[in-house]
C-alpha cells in the first residue's frame, strides 16, 4: 500500500478508489461470481482470488495485483491464511469487498450476489452498507470516519511493518485501518497497552481467528450500536462480567442473587467473613498457645519441615515430638492444682492424646498432597495413636 | 503475561486457583512463625494482664499469617506483592524500600488511575468496587477487571489460610 499513495489519508484514497471503481466493475464481480471456485474447497480458490484482484484493476491497485500474484504462489491449503493476508490489504478499495469474501469464505456464493448487487446500486459510500452484515460494516464506516488521524499517525509508525506477513492487524492497519478491530485495537493500544495482548476471544470474525494478532476484533452485533466507544465499553463489560462469573462460582451463595450490585455486595460479605474467622483463629491460637512449652517449637520447626517436604518419616518424628511433649506435660500438669493422682497421670496421656490428634490432622492436611506415601504415613500415625491409647490404658489401671 | 493459545477457562483456572502446594507452604512459613511468636514476649505494660497478651499475641499471629501466605504466593499477584511490600516497610530493611519495582508499579498506578476515570462505571458497581478495594491489599489502583481477578485469587488464600489455621488450632484444644 505504500507504494502508490504515500501522502493521502486513508479515507481519501478509499473514497477516490471507490468512485472509480464503481464505474468499471459490473462484468468483474460477475466475472468473481463466475469464480465462485474461491468458495469452494479445492484449487478454484487461487483463480478466485486472482479474478478478484484482477477485478479491481485500478492504477492503485497495481501493487496489490503483485502482491496477489505472490499470493497465488501460496499453498492452496493455506488459503484461509493466504487469503487473510491479503484480504486485508484488500479492505481498502473495497471497504467491505474484503469482508465479505473473508466471511464468505464458508458461505456459499448466492450470499455474495446481493451484497454485489447492493455495492454497486449506490453511488456514495452507502454502498458499503452491504445488506448481509450490515452491523460489521457500518461499524467499519463509523471506525472510518473517526480514523483519518489516527491512521495517519499509524501509517507512519507502521511503514516500516508493511510486508511481514507475521502480523497480519498490522498489515492490515498499515492498509488504513479500515478494520474495525484494528482501529480499536490501536485505541486500545493507546489507552491501555494490557488490553492489546488480548487473545482473540471476542473475535468472531473468521479470517482474523487464524490470524496472529495483538488486536481486539470485535464485531458489532446487530442492533448495536456501532460507535467505537461504546464497543469498548461493551468488550470492557464482557470481559468484567467474565470475571464476576469466575467470583460467583467461588463464593458460596453467590448463585442466588444475581446482578453485578448483588454479587459484589455478597462477594464483599465473603471476604469480611474469611477475615473475621481469620482473626477469631489467631485469637484462639493465641490463648492456646502460650501454654506449649519451647522445646516442642524448636522440634516441630527442625524435624516437621524434611518430613512434610519428603512425607514419609512422619512415624519417627511423631513418636519424638509426643513423648517429649508428654514428658513436658507432665510436669506442667503437676503444677496444676489437681489433687487426684490418677489425674496426673491421665491428663497427660489425654493431651498426648490430643497432641497426636492435633498432629493427625496437620498431617493429613499435608499429605493429601504427597499421595503415594500419604496412606502409608496415615496408616502409621494410626497405629501409633493406637499404641498411645494403650499405653494410656495401662497407665490409668 | 497470557498465552493466546491456551484456551480461555484453563487458562483462568490456572491462574487463578492456588495449587496445593501453597497450602504446604503457608502452613510451614506459618507453623515457623507461629514458633517465633510463641517463643516472643510482649513488651513490658503497665497493666500486663493476660488478656491484653492474648489480644497482642493474636494480632501478631493474624499479621503473620497475613505475610506468610503473602509470602508463600510471591509476587504473582499484585495483592501479595502489596502485602510484601508491607512487610518489608515495616521491618524496615532498607534494601526492599528502594526496590525498582515499587517505582514501576507506582508509574503503573498512575495509569491505572487515569484510566478508570475517564471510563464510565455503572454507580451501583462503583462503590462494590470501592469496598472491595479497601478490603484487597494493593487494591486502590487497579481497574475493575484485574481487581475481580486478584479478588478471587485472594479469596481463595483466605480459605486456605482458614482452613490451615482452623485444623491447627482444633488441634491444640484446651
Amino acid at each position: 500500500m505504500n507504494m502508490g499513495l504515500p501522502e493521502m489519508t486513508a479515507l481519501e484514497r478509499q473514497r477516490a478508489k471507490l468512485l472509480e471503481w464503481q464505474e468499471e466493475k459490473v462484468a468483474a464481480l460477475f466475472q468473481l461470481q463466475v469464480h465462485g471456485g474461491f468458495y469452494n474447497e479445492g484449487g478454484g480458490e487461487d483463480n478466485g482470488v486472482s479474478t478478484l484482484y484482477f477485478c479491481h484493476g485500478d492504477d492503485g491497485f497495481m501493487g496489490l495485483r503483485e502482491v496477489s500474484n505472490q499470493c497465488n504462489t501460496i499453498d492452496p491449503n493455506a488459503r484461509i491464511e493466504g487469503w487473510g493476508q491479503f484480504g486485508n490489504i484488500e479492505v481498502p478499495c473495497l471497504g467491505f469487498g474484503g469482508e465479505s469474501i473473508s466471511r464468505t469464505a464458508s458461505c456459499p456464493p448466492a450470499a455474495v450476489e446481493p451484497v454485489s448487487c447492493g455495492m454497486l446500486t449506490e453511488p456514495s459510500e452507502k454502498i458499503l452498507q452491504a445488506p448481509v452484515r450490515k452491523d460489521g460494516f457500518r461499524k467499519r464506516k463509523a471506525e472510518r470516519m473517526k480514523s483519518t488521524k489516527d491512521c495517519k499517525e499509524e501509517e507512519r509508525e507502521k511503514n516500516i511493518k508493511m510486508y511481514s506477513n507475521e502480523n497480519d492487524s498490522k498489515l492490515s492497519e498499515q492498509s488504513n485501518c479500515n478494520n474495525g478491530g484494528d482501529k480499536k485495537g490501536s485505541k486500545n493500544r493507546n489507552s491501555t497497552p494490557k488490553k492489546t495482548s488480548e487473545s482473540n476471544s471476542k473475535d468472531k470474525s473468521i479470517v482474523s481467528d487464524v490470524q496472529k494478532t495483538d488486536y481486539i476484533h470485535v464485531r458489532a452485533r446487530r442492533g448495536q450500536a456501532t460507535d467505537s466507544h461504546s464497543l469498548a465499553e461493551r468488550v470492557r463489560r464482557e470481559k468484567i462480567s467474565e470475571r464476576m462469573k469466575f467470583l460467583q462460582d467461588l463464593v458460596p451463595g453467590c448463585n442466588k442473587v444475581t446482578g453485578k450490585a448483588g454479587m459484589l455486595d455478597e462477594i464483599i460479605n465473603y471476604v469480611r467473613s474469611l477475615q473475621r474467622q481469620v482473626e477469631f483463629l489467631s485469637m484462639k491460637l493465641a490463648t492456646v498457645s502460650p501454654r506449649l512449652d519451647l522445646n516442642i517449637d524448636d522440634l516441630f520447626s527442625k524435624e516437621m519441615i524434611p518430613a512434610w517436604s519428603g512425607g514419609f518419616p512422619v512415624m519417627d518424628m511423631s513418636a519424638e515430638l509426643t513423648s517429649t511433649a508428654y514428658f513436658q506435660l507432665h510436669p506442667m500438669h503437676q503444677a496444676a492444682p489437681s489433687s487426684d493422682l490418677e489425674m496426673d497421670i491421665v491428663n497427660p496421656n489425654t493431651s498426648m492424646e490430643r497432641w497426636s490428634s492435633g498432629f493427625q490432622s496437620i498431617y493429613s492436611l499435608e499429605l493429601e498432597q504427597c499421595n503415594p506415601t500419604a496412606s502409608a504415613a496415615n496408616q502409621s500415625l494410626q497405629q501409633y495413636t493406637g499404641l498411645t491409647e494403650l499405653t494410656s490404658m495401662k497407665m490409668e489401671i | 503475561m497470557r498465552q493466546k493459545q491456551i484456551p480461555n477457562k484453563a487458562r483462568d483456572t490456572a491462574m487463578k486457583n492456588p495449587t496445593n502446594s501453597l497450602k504446604r507452604r503457608f502452613s510451614l512459613k506459618f507453623l515457623k512463625t507461629l514458633m517465633r511468636i510463641r517463643k516472643s514476649r510482649p513488651p513490658p505494660s503497665p497493666s500486663a494482664s493476660s488478656s491484653w497478651e492474648i489480644r497482642w499475641r493474636a494480632q501478631k499471629i493474624k499479621l503473620a499469617a497475613y505475610f506468610s501466605m503473602a509470602l508463600s504466593v510471591g509476587s504473582k499477584r499484585t495483592w501479595s506483592r502489596a502485602l510484601t511490600m508491607k512487610l518489608r516497610a515495616t521491618m524496615g530493611n532498607r534494601r526492599w524500600s528502594s526496590w525498582k519495582g515499587s517505582k514501576k508499579m507506582t508509574k503503573r498506578r498512575i495509569v491505572a488511575k487515569k484510566n478508570m476515570e475517564k471510563r464510565h462505571l455503572e454507580k451501583d458497581m462503583n462503590s462494590g468496587l470501592q469496598q472491595l478495594r479497601q478490603l484487597v491489599p494493593g487494591g486502590e489502583s487497579m481497574d475493575p477487571r484485574s481487581l475481580l481477578e486478584e479478588t478471587a485469587h485472594f479469596v481463595r488464600c483466605l480459605e486456605t489460610q482458614v482452613r490451615v489455621m482452623r485444623s491447627i488450632a482444633e488441634g491444640f484444644p484446651c
